[in-house]
């Protein structure tokens, strides 16, 4: 691949510049966390409000390191052959039916459809698992995510067991809608992730917008954070200030005055409709406050 | 703990764990060995790089960061002077009581109870009808009502709502190509733990004879059921009330209570709920519901903390309040208000008929 392996990070801040390089702005401590969650052979886990990007720092730590991305996404009722594996029958009667005599094995690779978490394990130097919204799935889930992650194999029937080779780099994500277990949280290096303050937000913005005004980014940001001290249903994160950025730069371009496109363009900041009817009255103030 | 093989450098490494316990954090011996492994590391260490390390691997709560970060500077930086005070404070200064040999004294009363007379009326005292116009006993009707929850397992159900292919393959293979019948599967739905924390301290007096009646129908319906009972102290009840014989069960379930109609201290009875590792488990994806009128003496801060965590494990939080049967009922403690936008309503709790009503209409 085109980077070079973990061993080349041999400080908090190399890993830092790398996930710089993919567009990812860490602070001190998700790059410490990081660093010695892949040093000690930990999973990662990363809790914070939806939009801070605890998804995109998966994401970043995975082309750093140069690796494929395997996301398992958690919902209610997710089960094992969701998150595990799964047999594909079709093409087992399929085989039984072409082979009329002598021994058949069914349950051979060329059977096994991988989920997530035994494609990670099978292949634990190529890629990253991204365990992501784990506080969505039930809690018997997380018991079997905390088998998984203490000894990095899995049990198959019909297979026997199967064990990694090296453990796998792991990161779990959580909205924190509700608590994990203990025995979970304790099994990880752990970081909760806030709001990043004003000249980051302005720096992950021109990252991850490079073609955006100056004055437009910072703008947005501005306005960004300060629609976040009022008490909204679901608070603007990081891609609405970048979305907002954008928006307002492409209505600049067509003549509209900063202002007046940033008000315009209010719908990709907020997508509540209770959120829009608190700030309609305050909305000239804060934008021509956050453009000042 | 013996320290004195252990050279200074590590031994910070060892205590600071140590002095984190001492004020409540859950620090396990894993994170502790984390945290000793990051110092290495992460060379030239420094206070900053420290702090850093000690974030990622002990995993302080958010909502303690404040608290954490004293301590750690205090240790790290400020020579440890409120280190000894820390080492002296109780592990926990609302104590848990299950009763010390209390696992004798219930294998006698289930001698007692095997034998058939005292069986027979245990059967004929078990089955109270709270709802008069119901032939039902109340458990019952609560099971059908109460939110259930899929197991993450597919079982063999032989009319359940998916094809098993997986199990009907190995039938095939088994009965040398031939299929009588597909196999079919599902996720069996079984009801959500009920965690019933009651509030016995002598404000609630007269309503927490017929409240441990009540724990007693649930947990011989609903045996995961757990009951805690707390005024200045939680006592775990659980064990008592699974004793067959109803009257056995709720005699030693009140000897194992040692502050009937004492004072409260909800905060710090709910806070030893959750920072024991046994019991804060019990609490995730289950019905909880705290039946108390939230009279908290003094500093109401800790038990809104408290709340705060539970609900954020429980699948449903209740709060029930004897209180609330009043019509002109207004939540008016500081105490109650704090809590309401965490638990959304105050239930009427006035009787153990009451609560099964509200555990019924208050559960979505």
């Amino acid at each position: 691949m085109r980077r070079s392996p973990s061993s080349v990070f041999d400080t908090p801040e190399a890993l830092a510049a790398a996930l710089a390089r993919e567009a990812y702005v860490a602070d001190e401590g998700l790059s410490t966390a990081a660093f010695l969650a892949l040093k000690l052979g930990k999973p990662l886990l990363i809790e914070g409000v939806p939009g801070v990007g605890k998804t995109e720092a998966a994401k970043a730590l995975s082309s750093a390191l140069g690796r494929k991305l395997i996301r398992l996404q958690c919902y209610e009722g997710i089960d094992a052959a969701h998150a595990l594996y799964e047999w594909n029958y079709p093409k087992q009667l399929l085989a039984i039916r072409k082979e009329k005599a002598g021994s058949l094995d069914l349950y051979t690779d060329d059977y096994l459809i991988e989920r997530p978490l035994l494609a990670a394990l099978r292949a634990p130097e190529k890629s990253v698992l991204l365990i992501d919204e784990i506080d969505r799935a039930d809690h018997e889930f997380e018991a079997l995510l905390l088998e998984f992650l203490s000894d990095f194999q899995i049990s198959i029937p019909e297979r026997g067991t199967i064990k990694a080779k090296m453990p796998p780099v792991v990161v779990l994500t959580s909205n924190r809608t509700r608590d994990l277990h203990e025995a979970l949280r304790r099994r990880c290096v752990y970081h909760w992730i806030n709001y990043p303050d004003r000249e980051t937000e302005a720096r992950i913005v021109m990252l991850r917008a490079p073609h955006v005004a100056r004055a437009a980014a910072h703008a947005a940001v501005n306005a960004v954070q300060a629609l976040r001290n009022l008490a909204l249903v679901k608070r603007p994160g990081i891609s609405e200030a970048v979305e907002w950025a954008t928006a307002a730069d492409l209505l600049q371009a067509q003549g509209a005055s900063l202002d007046d496109a940033l008000r315009r363009s209010i719908g990709v900041a907020l997508k509540e409709e209770d959120d829009l009817a608190l700030v309609r009255d305050e909305l000239s103030g804060l934008i021509a406050g956050a453009v000042r | 703990m013996k320290t004195e093989a252990i050279p200074d450098a590590a031994r910070a490494f060892l205590e600071f764990p140590q002095v984190l316990r001492a004020h409540r954090f859950a620090i396990a011996g894993d994170q502790a060995l984390a945290f000793m492994a990051s110092a290495p590391l992460l060379a030239p260490l420094n206070l900053r790089r420290l702090h850093r390390a000690a974030h990622a691997t002990l995993a302080p709560p958010p909502e303690r960061h404040a608290e954490f970060d004293a301590l750690f500077y205090e240790y790290f930086a400020g020579g440890g002077a409120g280190v000894a005070a820390a080492k002296s404070l109780p592990e926990h200064d609302a104590p848990v009581s299950e009763g010390p040999g209390s696992q004798q004294a219930i294998a006698e009363i289930r001698k007692l109870n095997e034998s058939g007379k005292s069986a027979a009326q245990s059967e004929a005292l078990g089955i109270r009808r709270l709802r008069g116009q119901n032939e039902k006993p109340l458990a019952r009707i609560l099971r059908s009502k109460l939110p259930h929850r899929l197991r993450l397992r597919h079982e063999r159900m032989p009319r359940g709502p998916r094809l098993d292919l997986r199990r009907s393959l190995c039938d095939l293979v088994a009965n040398d190509g031939d299929l009588a019948a597909l196999a079919r599967s599902g996720r069996k739905a079984i009801p959500r733990r009920i965690v019933l924390l009651i509030d016995i301290s002598g404000s609630m007096k007269a309503e927490t004879n017929g409240y441990l009646d009540l724990a007693y129908e649930l947990s011989s319906e609903f045996r995961d059921t757990e009951t805690f009972a707390f005024g200045t102290r939680l006592t775990r009840l659980t064990q008592a009330l699974r004793i067959r014989n109803k009257e056995a069960a709720l005699a030693r379930a009140s000897d194992l209570v040692a502050d009937w109609d004492g004072g409260t201290r909800i905060g710090a009875a709910l806070d030893a709920f959750l920072s024991h590792p046994r019991y804060s488990g019990l609490a995730h994806g289950a019905i909880v519901a705290v039946i108390s009128d939230g009279l908290e003496r003094g500093d109401h801060r800790r038990m809104v903390e408290a709340v705060r965590r539970l609900d954020r494990r429980a699948r449903h939080l209740l709060w029930l309040s004897p209180l609330a049967g009043d019509p002109r009922y207004r939540p008016e403690t500081a105490a109650i208000k704090a809590i309401l936008p965490i638990v959304g309503h105050i239930g009427d709790g006035s009787s153990a008929g009451s609560v099964v009503d509200t555990l019924l209409r208050g559960i979505p």
